[in-house]
């Protein structure tokens, strides 16, 4: 019998007709950076790393304990020294035999990390990093500007937020209808991730925003708690930070959802609810294809999700 | 935090702080049905288990393929072949966090498979579903889909419905109780079906060729040859002829024309000019499968036709292949030129090349020169390439070899992943394409996303409707937490007051270009049921047809079962029954009644103005049928086969149900009478179809329109809450 079976080509058929072969090329290809496996950024990674890419996770030594979805890997391994990227590395070779020995563990803090470590890579999907880190991220990505994916992605209860910085030079087509694509097209306006997280809040409104979005604001405010080493009693702490940032304590509040401070508070705790994190991790999945392939336009670029009625929006946040 | 608030696993604090401790204890002891453990399965059921649901059944009749393994993240490859439910319950359980501590006395948990059809009444029914608090759905085909959804209504269960294709998706939950919209109140999209003449003689779309390809590879291989809609044999030429005569000795307008005959010899009828007398190509495609012993294979059978280097019968095979391929791309399309077939058609057809055809004799398999051996089996090989002529025949001719040297067994029905039926299909259907110059030739890469049906599949989007089906679920859970608290009080007790979902759950669309608002995903207000539903608002289906030429047989299974769904159904005229199946039910007591003419059926008969009533207990499904006599259907031009005149078999074959607008619009190509809802892409009812039609579904064609929709942000009404979702309302279904 001839070469008439390529089991690789097999495996992937579907989507393969969905995005092309070329594309497919690119990603399996493409080397994506994990920062902290929690349920978000575990869904991302199950989504498009396994039989599809290259991988290589950190781990910051901060947040050990900030993954709970893959916590139960970690607890079963006997360990309270493991880590949830070395408990999830087994599974995610077992998940694709081709990434064995194709992806490694950072555990240096981000901090210590230099520039070239975080260009090396096509993407970097990262979750319960602080402003200060993803400023200092965004600054060496935008050192090489090569069209560098970098997403800063938490969930928390209900709801669930993206930013995306898809590179100052990142070009895409747009789709138009079956097979076509448009000419290259810049993303546009382009804010670096070190933009947006200076962007002051209380201006980040838009045309169908007449307030700051309660999801970014809820986004923001717990990047701020979890970044704090000793916790502060939150509902003060929540307090604070909105009179600091100018924004009212309606702020926080929807029309369908009561959601009182003190539940927050048990929020900022436990967030992740696993079907919450699903949903991001899918969408969010779809943008790391579209950076990496180049086709469809992207979400520009902070993507608010909320569980309670299901809705997903991109938001868009400019300079003033 | 307060100390009435029991201790939960680390996993579970986040449901806990977001939806609430008792909603906890309520998810920890509700019971749910997921049917389907596919692409969608996959996903729900990591994620039911991951928020700590513990009682889950799980029902799909499939088995685990290679292709599944990049998306249906719980198997793999060493789980190739065993059944999904199975293997996807198992790695779930895995996954479930570990009891409360105040509650290690009960039950652990439970996530049972059952590997079956859910269309099973025996097992799968309404006491059967009554368990459930909420039913999940995870499905690839329209008719599981309905059952369900029956299934559901009549048990008055909540049913969490979702489907993708490609990037598109959507997540819905139906209610009979909170007065929503049922699976079946909207229309499926229509899907594109064939006129057999354009199949058989008018070829002018690469999906023609396709299609004639595995009919004739049924032709040639099937288990059945009558299967085939290209077969032909003295009887069904007999018949035909006699129905050909009769027709022209009736009435002006009236077609009279036998029609109890097999599917093949209508289908053979359907060719006019051709009628009476035998495709050049039947005897001897008849004699090469007698040859390769399709006709004599039995189970187990370790015998070949052709043992190797047994080089006089290699030549035997060769030479009748070639025998077979000259009548079927040289001889029967000279004999039709010569017939003026093609006289006013765009392009005259060109039969094969002799040299090309020659290729066929001196096609060897295995080592060789690059130019002997087929395509598939030369160095540079791609599944991409395109062939040309000579490559198809030496294709075919290897697809001939490897049969007869294969143990003498029989074969196994088409499928686009087999690897022989897929090279023959895409060599034959090219040479066809060549033959009447239709672009582009297919390579066999793309002729089996053509051939198989396959509507593409990625992770991202099963994961994304997974997740939003579970948010769906904590709020159906506290409606009827909530519901069943105030009418008792105590929280566990039957619920009683009944729980609106509408006001919390969402039609969630899932969408690849972002609305003008902004919006991947668009929630939007659960509809109401559509008042003309047959299926939930017990409407009255009006049914058009010609009742002196339709049989009780067609329409038993062409409009009651395969349009509407019946599984068991029971057929009353005039308060008679007609018409009986089921369990402990004698088929043979109505039998006789099958072959009759509608108008002939006893209780006076059915024709023009009257009602037909059928029930179906297994689906607690109850309607009643208004019918109309229709003989003439204005009928147009088929614009997929050029000036073909659509011919009088298939108007006779027309029907229409709910008959709103005037049929006259309807072409016989998209057939919009008979294939609205058509179960096209459920694989089972394709094969079980009428053969006198065949339907193939268009890639992306779903995905296509709505990404269109979604895409065409200008001319979109202002974005309200809704988000232009009418204009939208459509479902797309995915192989998953």
């Amino acid at each position: 019998m001839g070469p008439r079976a390529d089991k690789h080509d097999d495996v992937y058929d579907r989507q393969i007709r969905l995005w092309g072969a070329d594309a497919q090329k690119k990603m399996s290809n493409a080397r994506v950076l994990y920062i902290n496996l929690t349920g978000v950024t575990c869904e991302i990674m199950k989504n498009l790393c396994w039989r599809v890419l290259r991988c290589c996770f950190a781990r910051d030594a901060v947040l050990f304990f900030s993954c709970g979805r893959y916590g139960k890997a970690a607890s079963e391994n006997g360990s309270s020294q493991c880590t949830v990227a070395k408990s999830v590395q087994p599974k995610v070779e077992e998940l694709n035999p081709l990434l064995a020995g194709r992806n490694s563990i950072e555990e240096r803090p981000i901090a210590e990390l230099s520039d070239d470590f975080f260009t090396q890579f096509d993407a970097i999907v990262a979750s319960r990093l602080t402003v200060e880190e993803a400023k200092r991220i965004s600054t060496s990505l935008q050192k090489v500007d090569e069209g560098k994916l970098f997403i800063v992605t938490d969930t928390f209860g209900f709801d669930g937020c993206a930013h995306l910085d898809f590179g100052a030079s990142h070009k895409y087509r747009r789709e138009l209808g079956k097979d076509k694509l448009s000419d290259m097209m810049p993303v546009e306006p382009y804010l670096s991730m070190a933009d947006m997280m200076s962007v002051p809040l209380e201006s980040a409104t838009g045309r169908w925003d007449k307030s700051v979005p309660r999801i970014l604001v809820l986004h923001r405010l717990l990047m701020d708690y979890w970044s704090l080493v000793d916790k502060p009693e939150f509902v003060k702490f929540a307090q604070d930070w909105l009179a600091i940032n100018k924004l009212s304590s309606s702020a926080l509040s929807s029309d369908v959802q009561d959601c009182s401070l003190e539940t927050l508070g048990e929020i900022a705790q436990h967030p992740e609810v696993s079907p919450v994190c699903a949903v991001l991790g899918g969408i969010l999945g779809n943008e790391v294809i579209k950076s990496l392939t180049g086709k469809g336009e992207p979400a520009n670029n902070v993507m608010m999700f909320s569980g309670f009625d299901g809705g997903c929006r991109s938001f868009l946040l400019k300079k003033n | 935090m307060s100390t009435d608030t029991p201790p939960c696993p680390p996993l579970l604090r986040g449901i806990r702080s977001a939806l609430g401790p008792t909603l906890l204890t309520q998810i920890l002891q509700s019971k749910i049905l997921l049917v389907g453990s596919g692409g969608i399965g996959c996903e729900l059921l990591k994620n039911l288990a991951l928020s700590g649901f513990r009682n889950v059944d799980v029902i799909d009749l499939d088995t685990i393929d290679v292709s599944n393994l990049n998306r249906q993240f719980l198997f793999r490859s060493q789980h190739v072949g065993m059944p999904k439910c199975v293997v996807a319950s198992e790695a779930a359980l895995k996954m479930v966090p570990p009891p409360l501590p105040s509650q290690e006395d009960t039950m652990g948990a439970k996530y049972t498979p059952y590997h079956g059809n859910v269309c099973d009444n025996s097992k799968f029914n309404v006491p059967y579903v009554q368990k459930f608090d909420l039913v999940l759905n995870a499905l690839d085909n329209i008719a599981a889909r309905r059952r369900v959804n029956r299934l559901c209504l009549a048990a008055n269960v909540p049913l969490v419905e979702a489907g993708t294709s490609g990037y598109l998706g959507q997540v819905t939950v139906i209610d009979k109780s909170s007065n929503t919209e049922c699976y079946e109140c909207q229309p499926k999209p229509t899907q594109k079906v064939y006129p057999i003449c354009t199949i058989r003689s008018t070829p002018s779309q690469p999906v023609h060729c396709i299609v004639w390809a595995k009919e004739m590879y049924k032709l040639c291989f099937g288990p059945n040859v009558g299967d085939s809609m290209l077969f032909e044999d003295e009887e069904s030429l007999k018949a035909e002829k006699a129905a050909e005569e009769e027709r022209e000795e009736g009435d002006e307008g009236d077609n009279g024309q036998e029609s109890n005959g097999t599917a093949a010899a209508a289908a053979a009828a359907t060719d006019g000019q051709e009628s009476g007398e035998k495709s050049t190509y039947m005897d001897l495609i008849v004699g090469l499968r007698s040859l390769l012993g399709v006709d004599n294979a039995n189970e187990g059978d370790e015998k070949k036709v052709l043992e190797s280097g047994d080089d006089a019968k290699r030549k035997e095979v060769l030479s009748k292949a070639h025998e077979s391929l000259t009548a079927l791309f040289v001889t029967e399309i000279e004999k039709q030129i010569g017939m003026d077939r093609y006289k006013t058609a765009e392009k005259v057809p060109v039969p094969v090349s002799l040299d090309d055809l020659a290729k066929c004799t001196t096609t060897i398999t295995g080592e060789g020169e690059d130019h002997l051996l087929p395509p598939t089996e030369r160095k540079d090989y791609a599944p991409t390439q395109i062939w040309s002529p000579s490559d198809c025949i030496q294709e075919l001719a290897s697809c001939f070899l490897d049969v007869a040297t294969s143990t003498n067994q029989p074969l196994p029905e088409f499928d686009k992943d087999d690897d022989m039926a897929m090279r023959f299909v895409t060599a034959a259907s090219n040479l066809r394409s060549y033959v009447f110059q239709i672009d582009p030739i297919q390579s066999l890469y793309s002729a089996k996303g053509i051939a198989g049906n396959i509507i593409p599949a990625i992770a991202t989007t099963n994961a994304i409707v997974a997740g939003l089906q579970v948010l769906q679920c904590f709020h159906i859970l506290k409606a009827q937490l909530s519901a069943s608290s105030k009418s008792d009080g105590n929280g566990d007790g039957a619920v009683v007051e009944t729980s609106n979902l509408k006001k919390t759950c969402r039609y969630t669309y899932c969408l690849r270009d972002k609305t003008r608002k902004g919006y991947y995903l668009q929630p939007t207000t659960l509809p109401d049921p559509n008042p003309n539903c047959f299926v939930c608002r017990n409407a009255i289906i009006s049914l058009t047809l010609n009742t002196q030429e339709w049989t009780l047989d067609m329409l038993l299974a062409r409009v009651i079962k395969k349009e509407l769904g019946f599984q068991e159904p029971t057929i009353l005229v005039g308060g008679d029954i007609v018409y009986e199946e089921g369990e402990d039910i004698d088929p043979s007591e109505y039998a006789i009644n099958l072959p009759k003419k509608l108008v002939n059926l006893p209780s006076g008969g059915v024709a023009h103005g009257s009602v037909i009533r059928i029930e179906d207990y297994s689906q607690d499904l109850e309607v009643d049928v208004n019918v109309s006599h229709k003989d003439v259907w204005m009928m147009k031009a088929d614009d997929d086969s050029g000036k073909e005149k659509v011919d009088d078999r298939e108007e006779i074959d027309k029907f229409e149900i709910g008959g709103k607008k005037p049929v006259a619009a309807a072409t016989a190509a998209d057939s919009s009478d008979g294939a609205k809802d058509n179960a096209a892409q459920d694989p089972a009812a394709e094969e079980d179809g009428d053969d006198d039609i065949e339907i193939i579904v268009d890639d992306d064609t779903p995905a296509k329109d709505t990404a269109a929709a979604s895409s065409n942000g200008k001319k979109r009404k202002p974005d309200t809450e809704e988000d232009g979702n009418k204009a939208k309302r459509q479902r797309w279904t995915q192989k998953t």
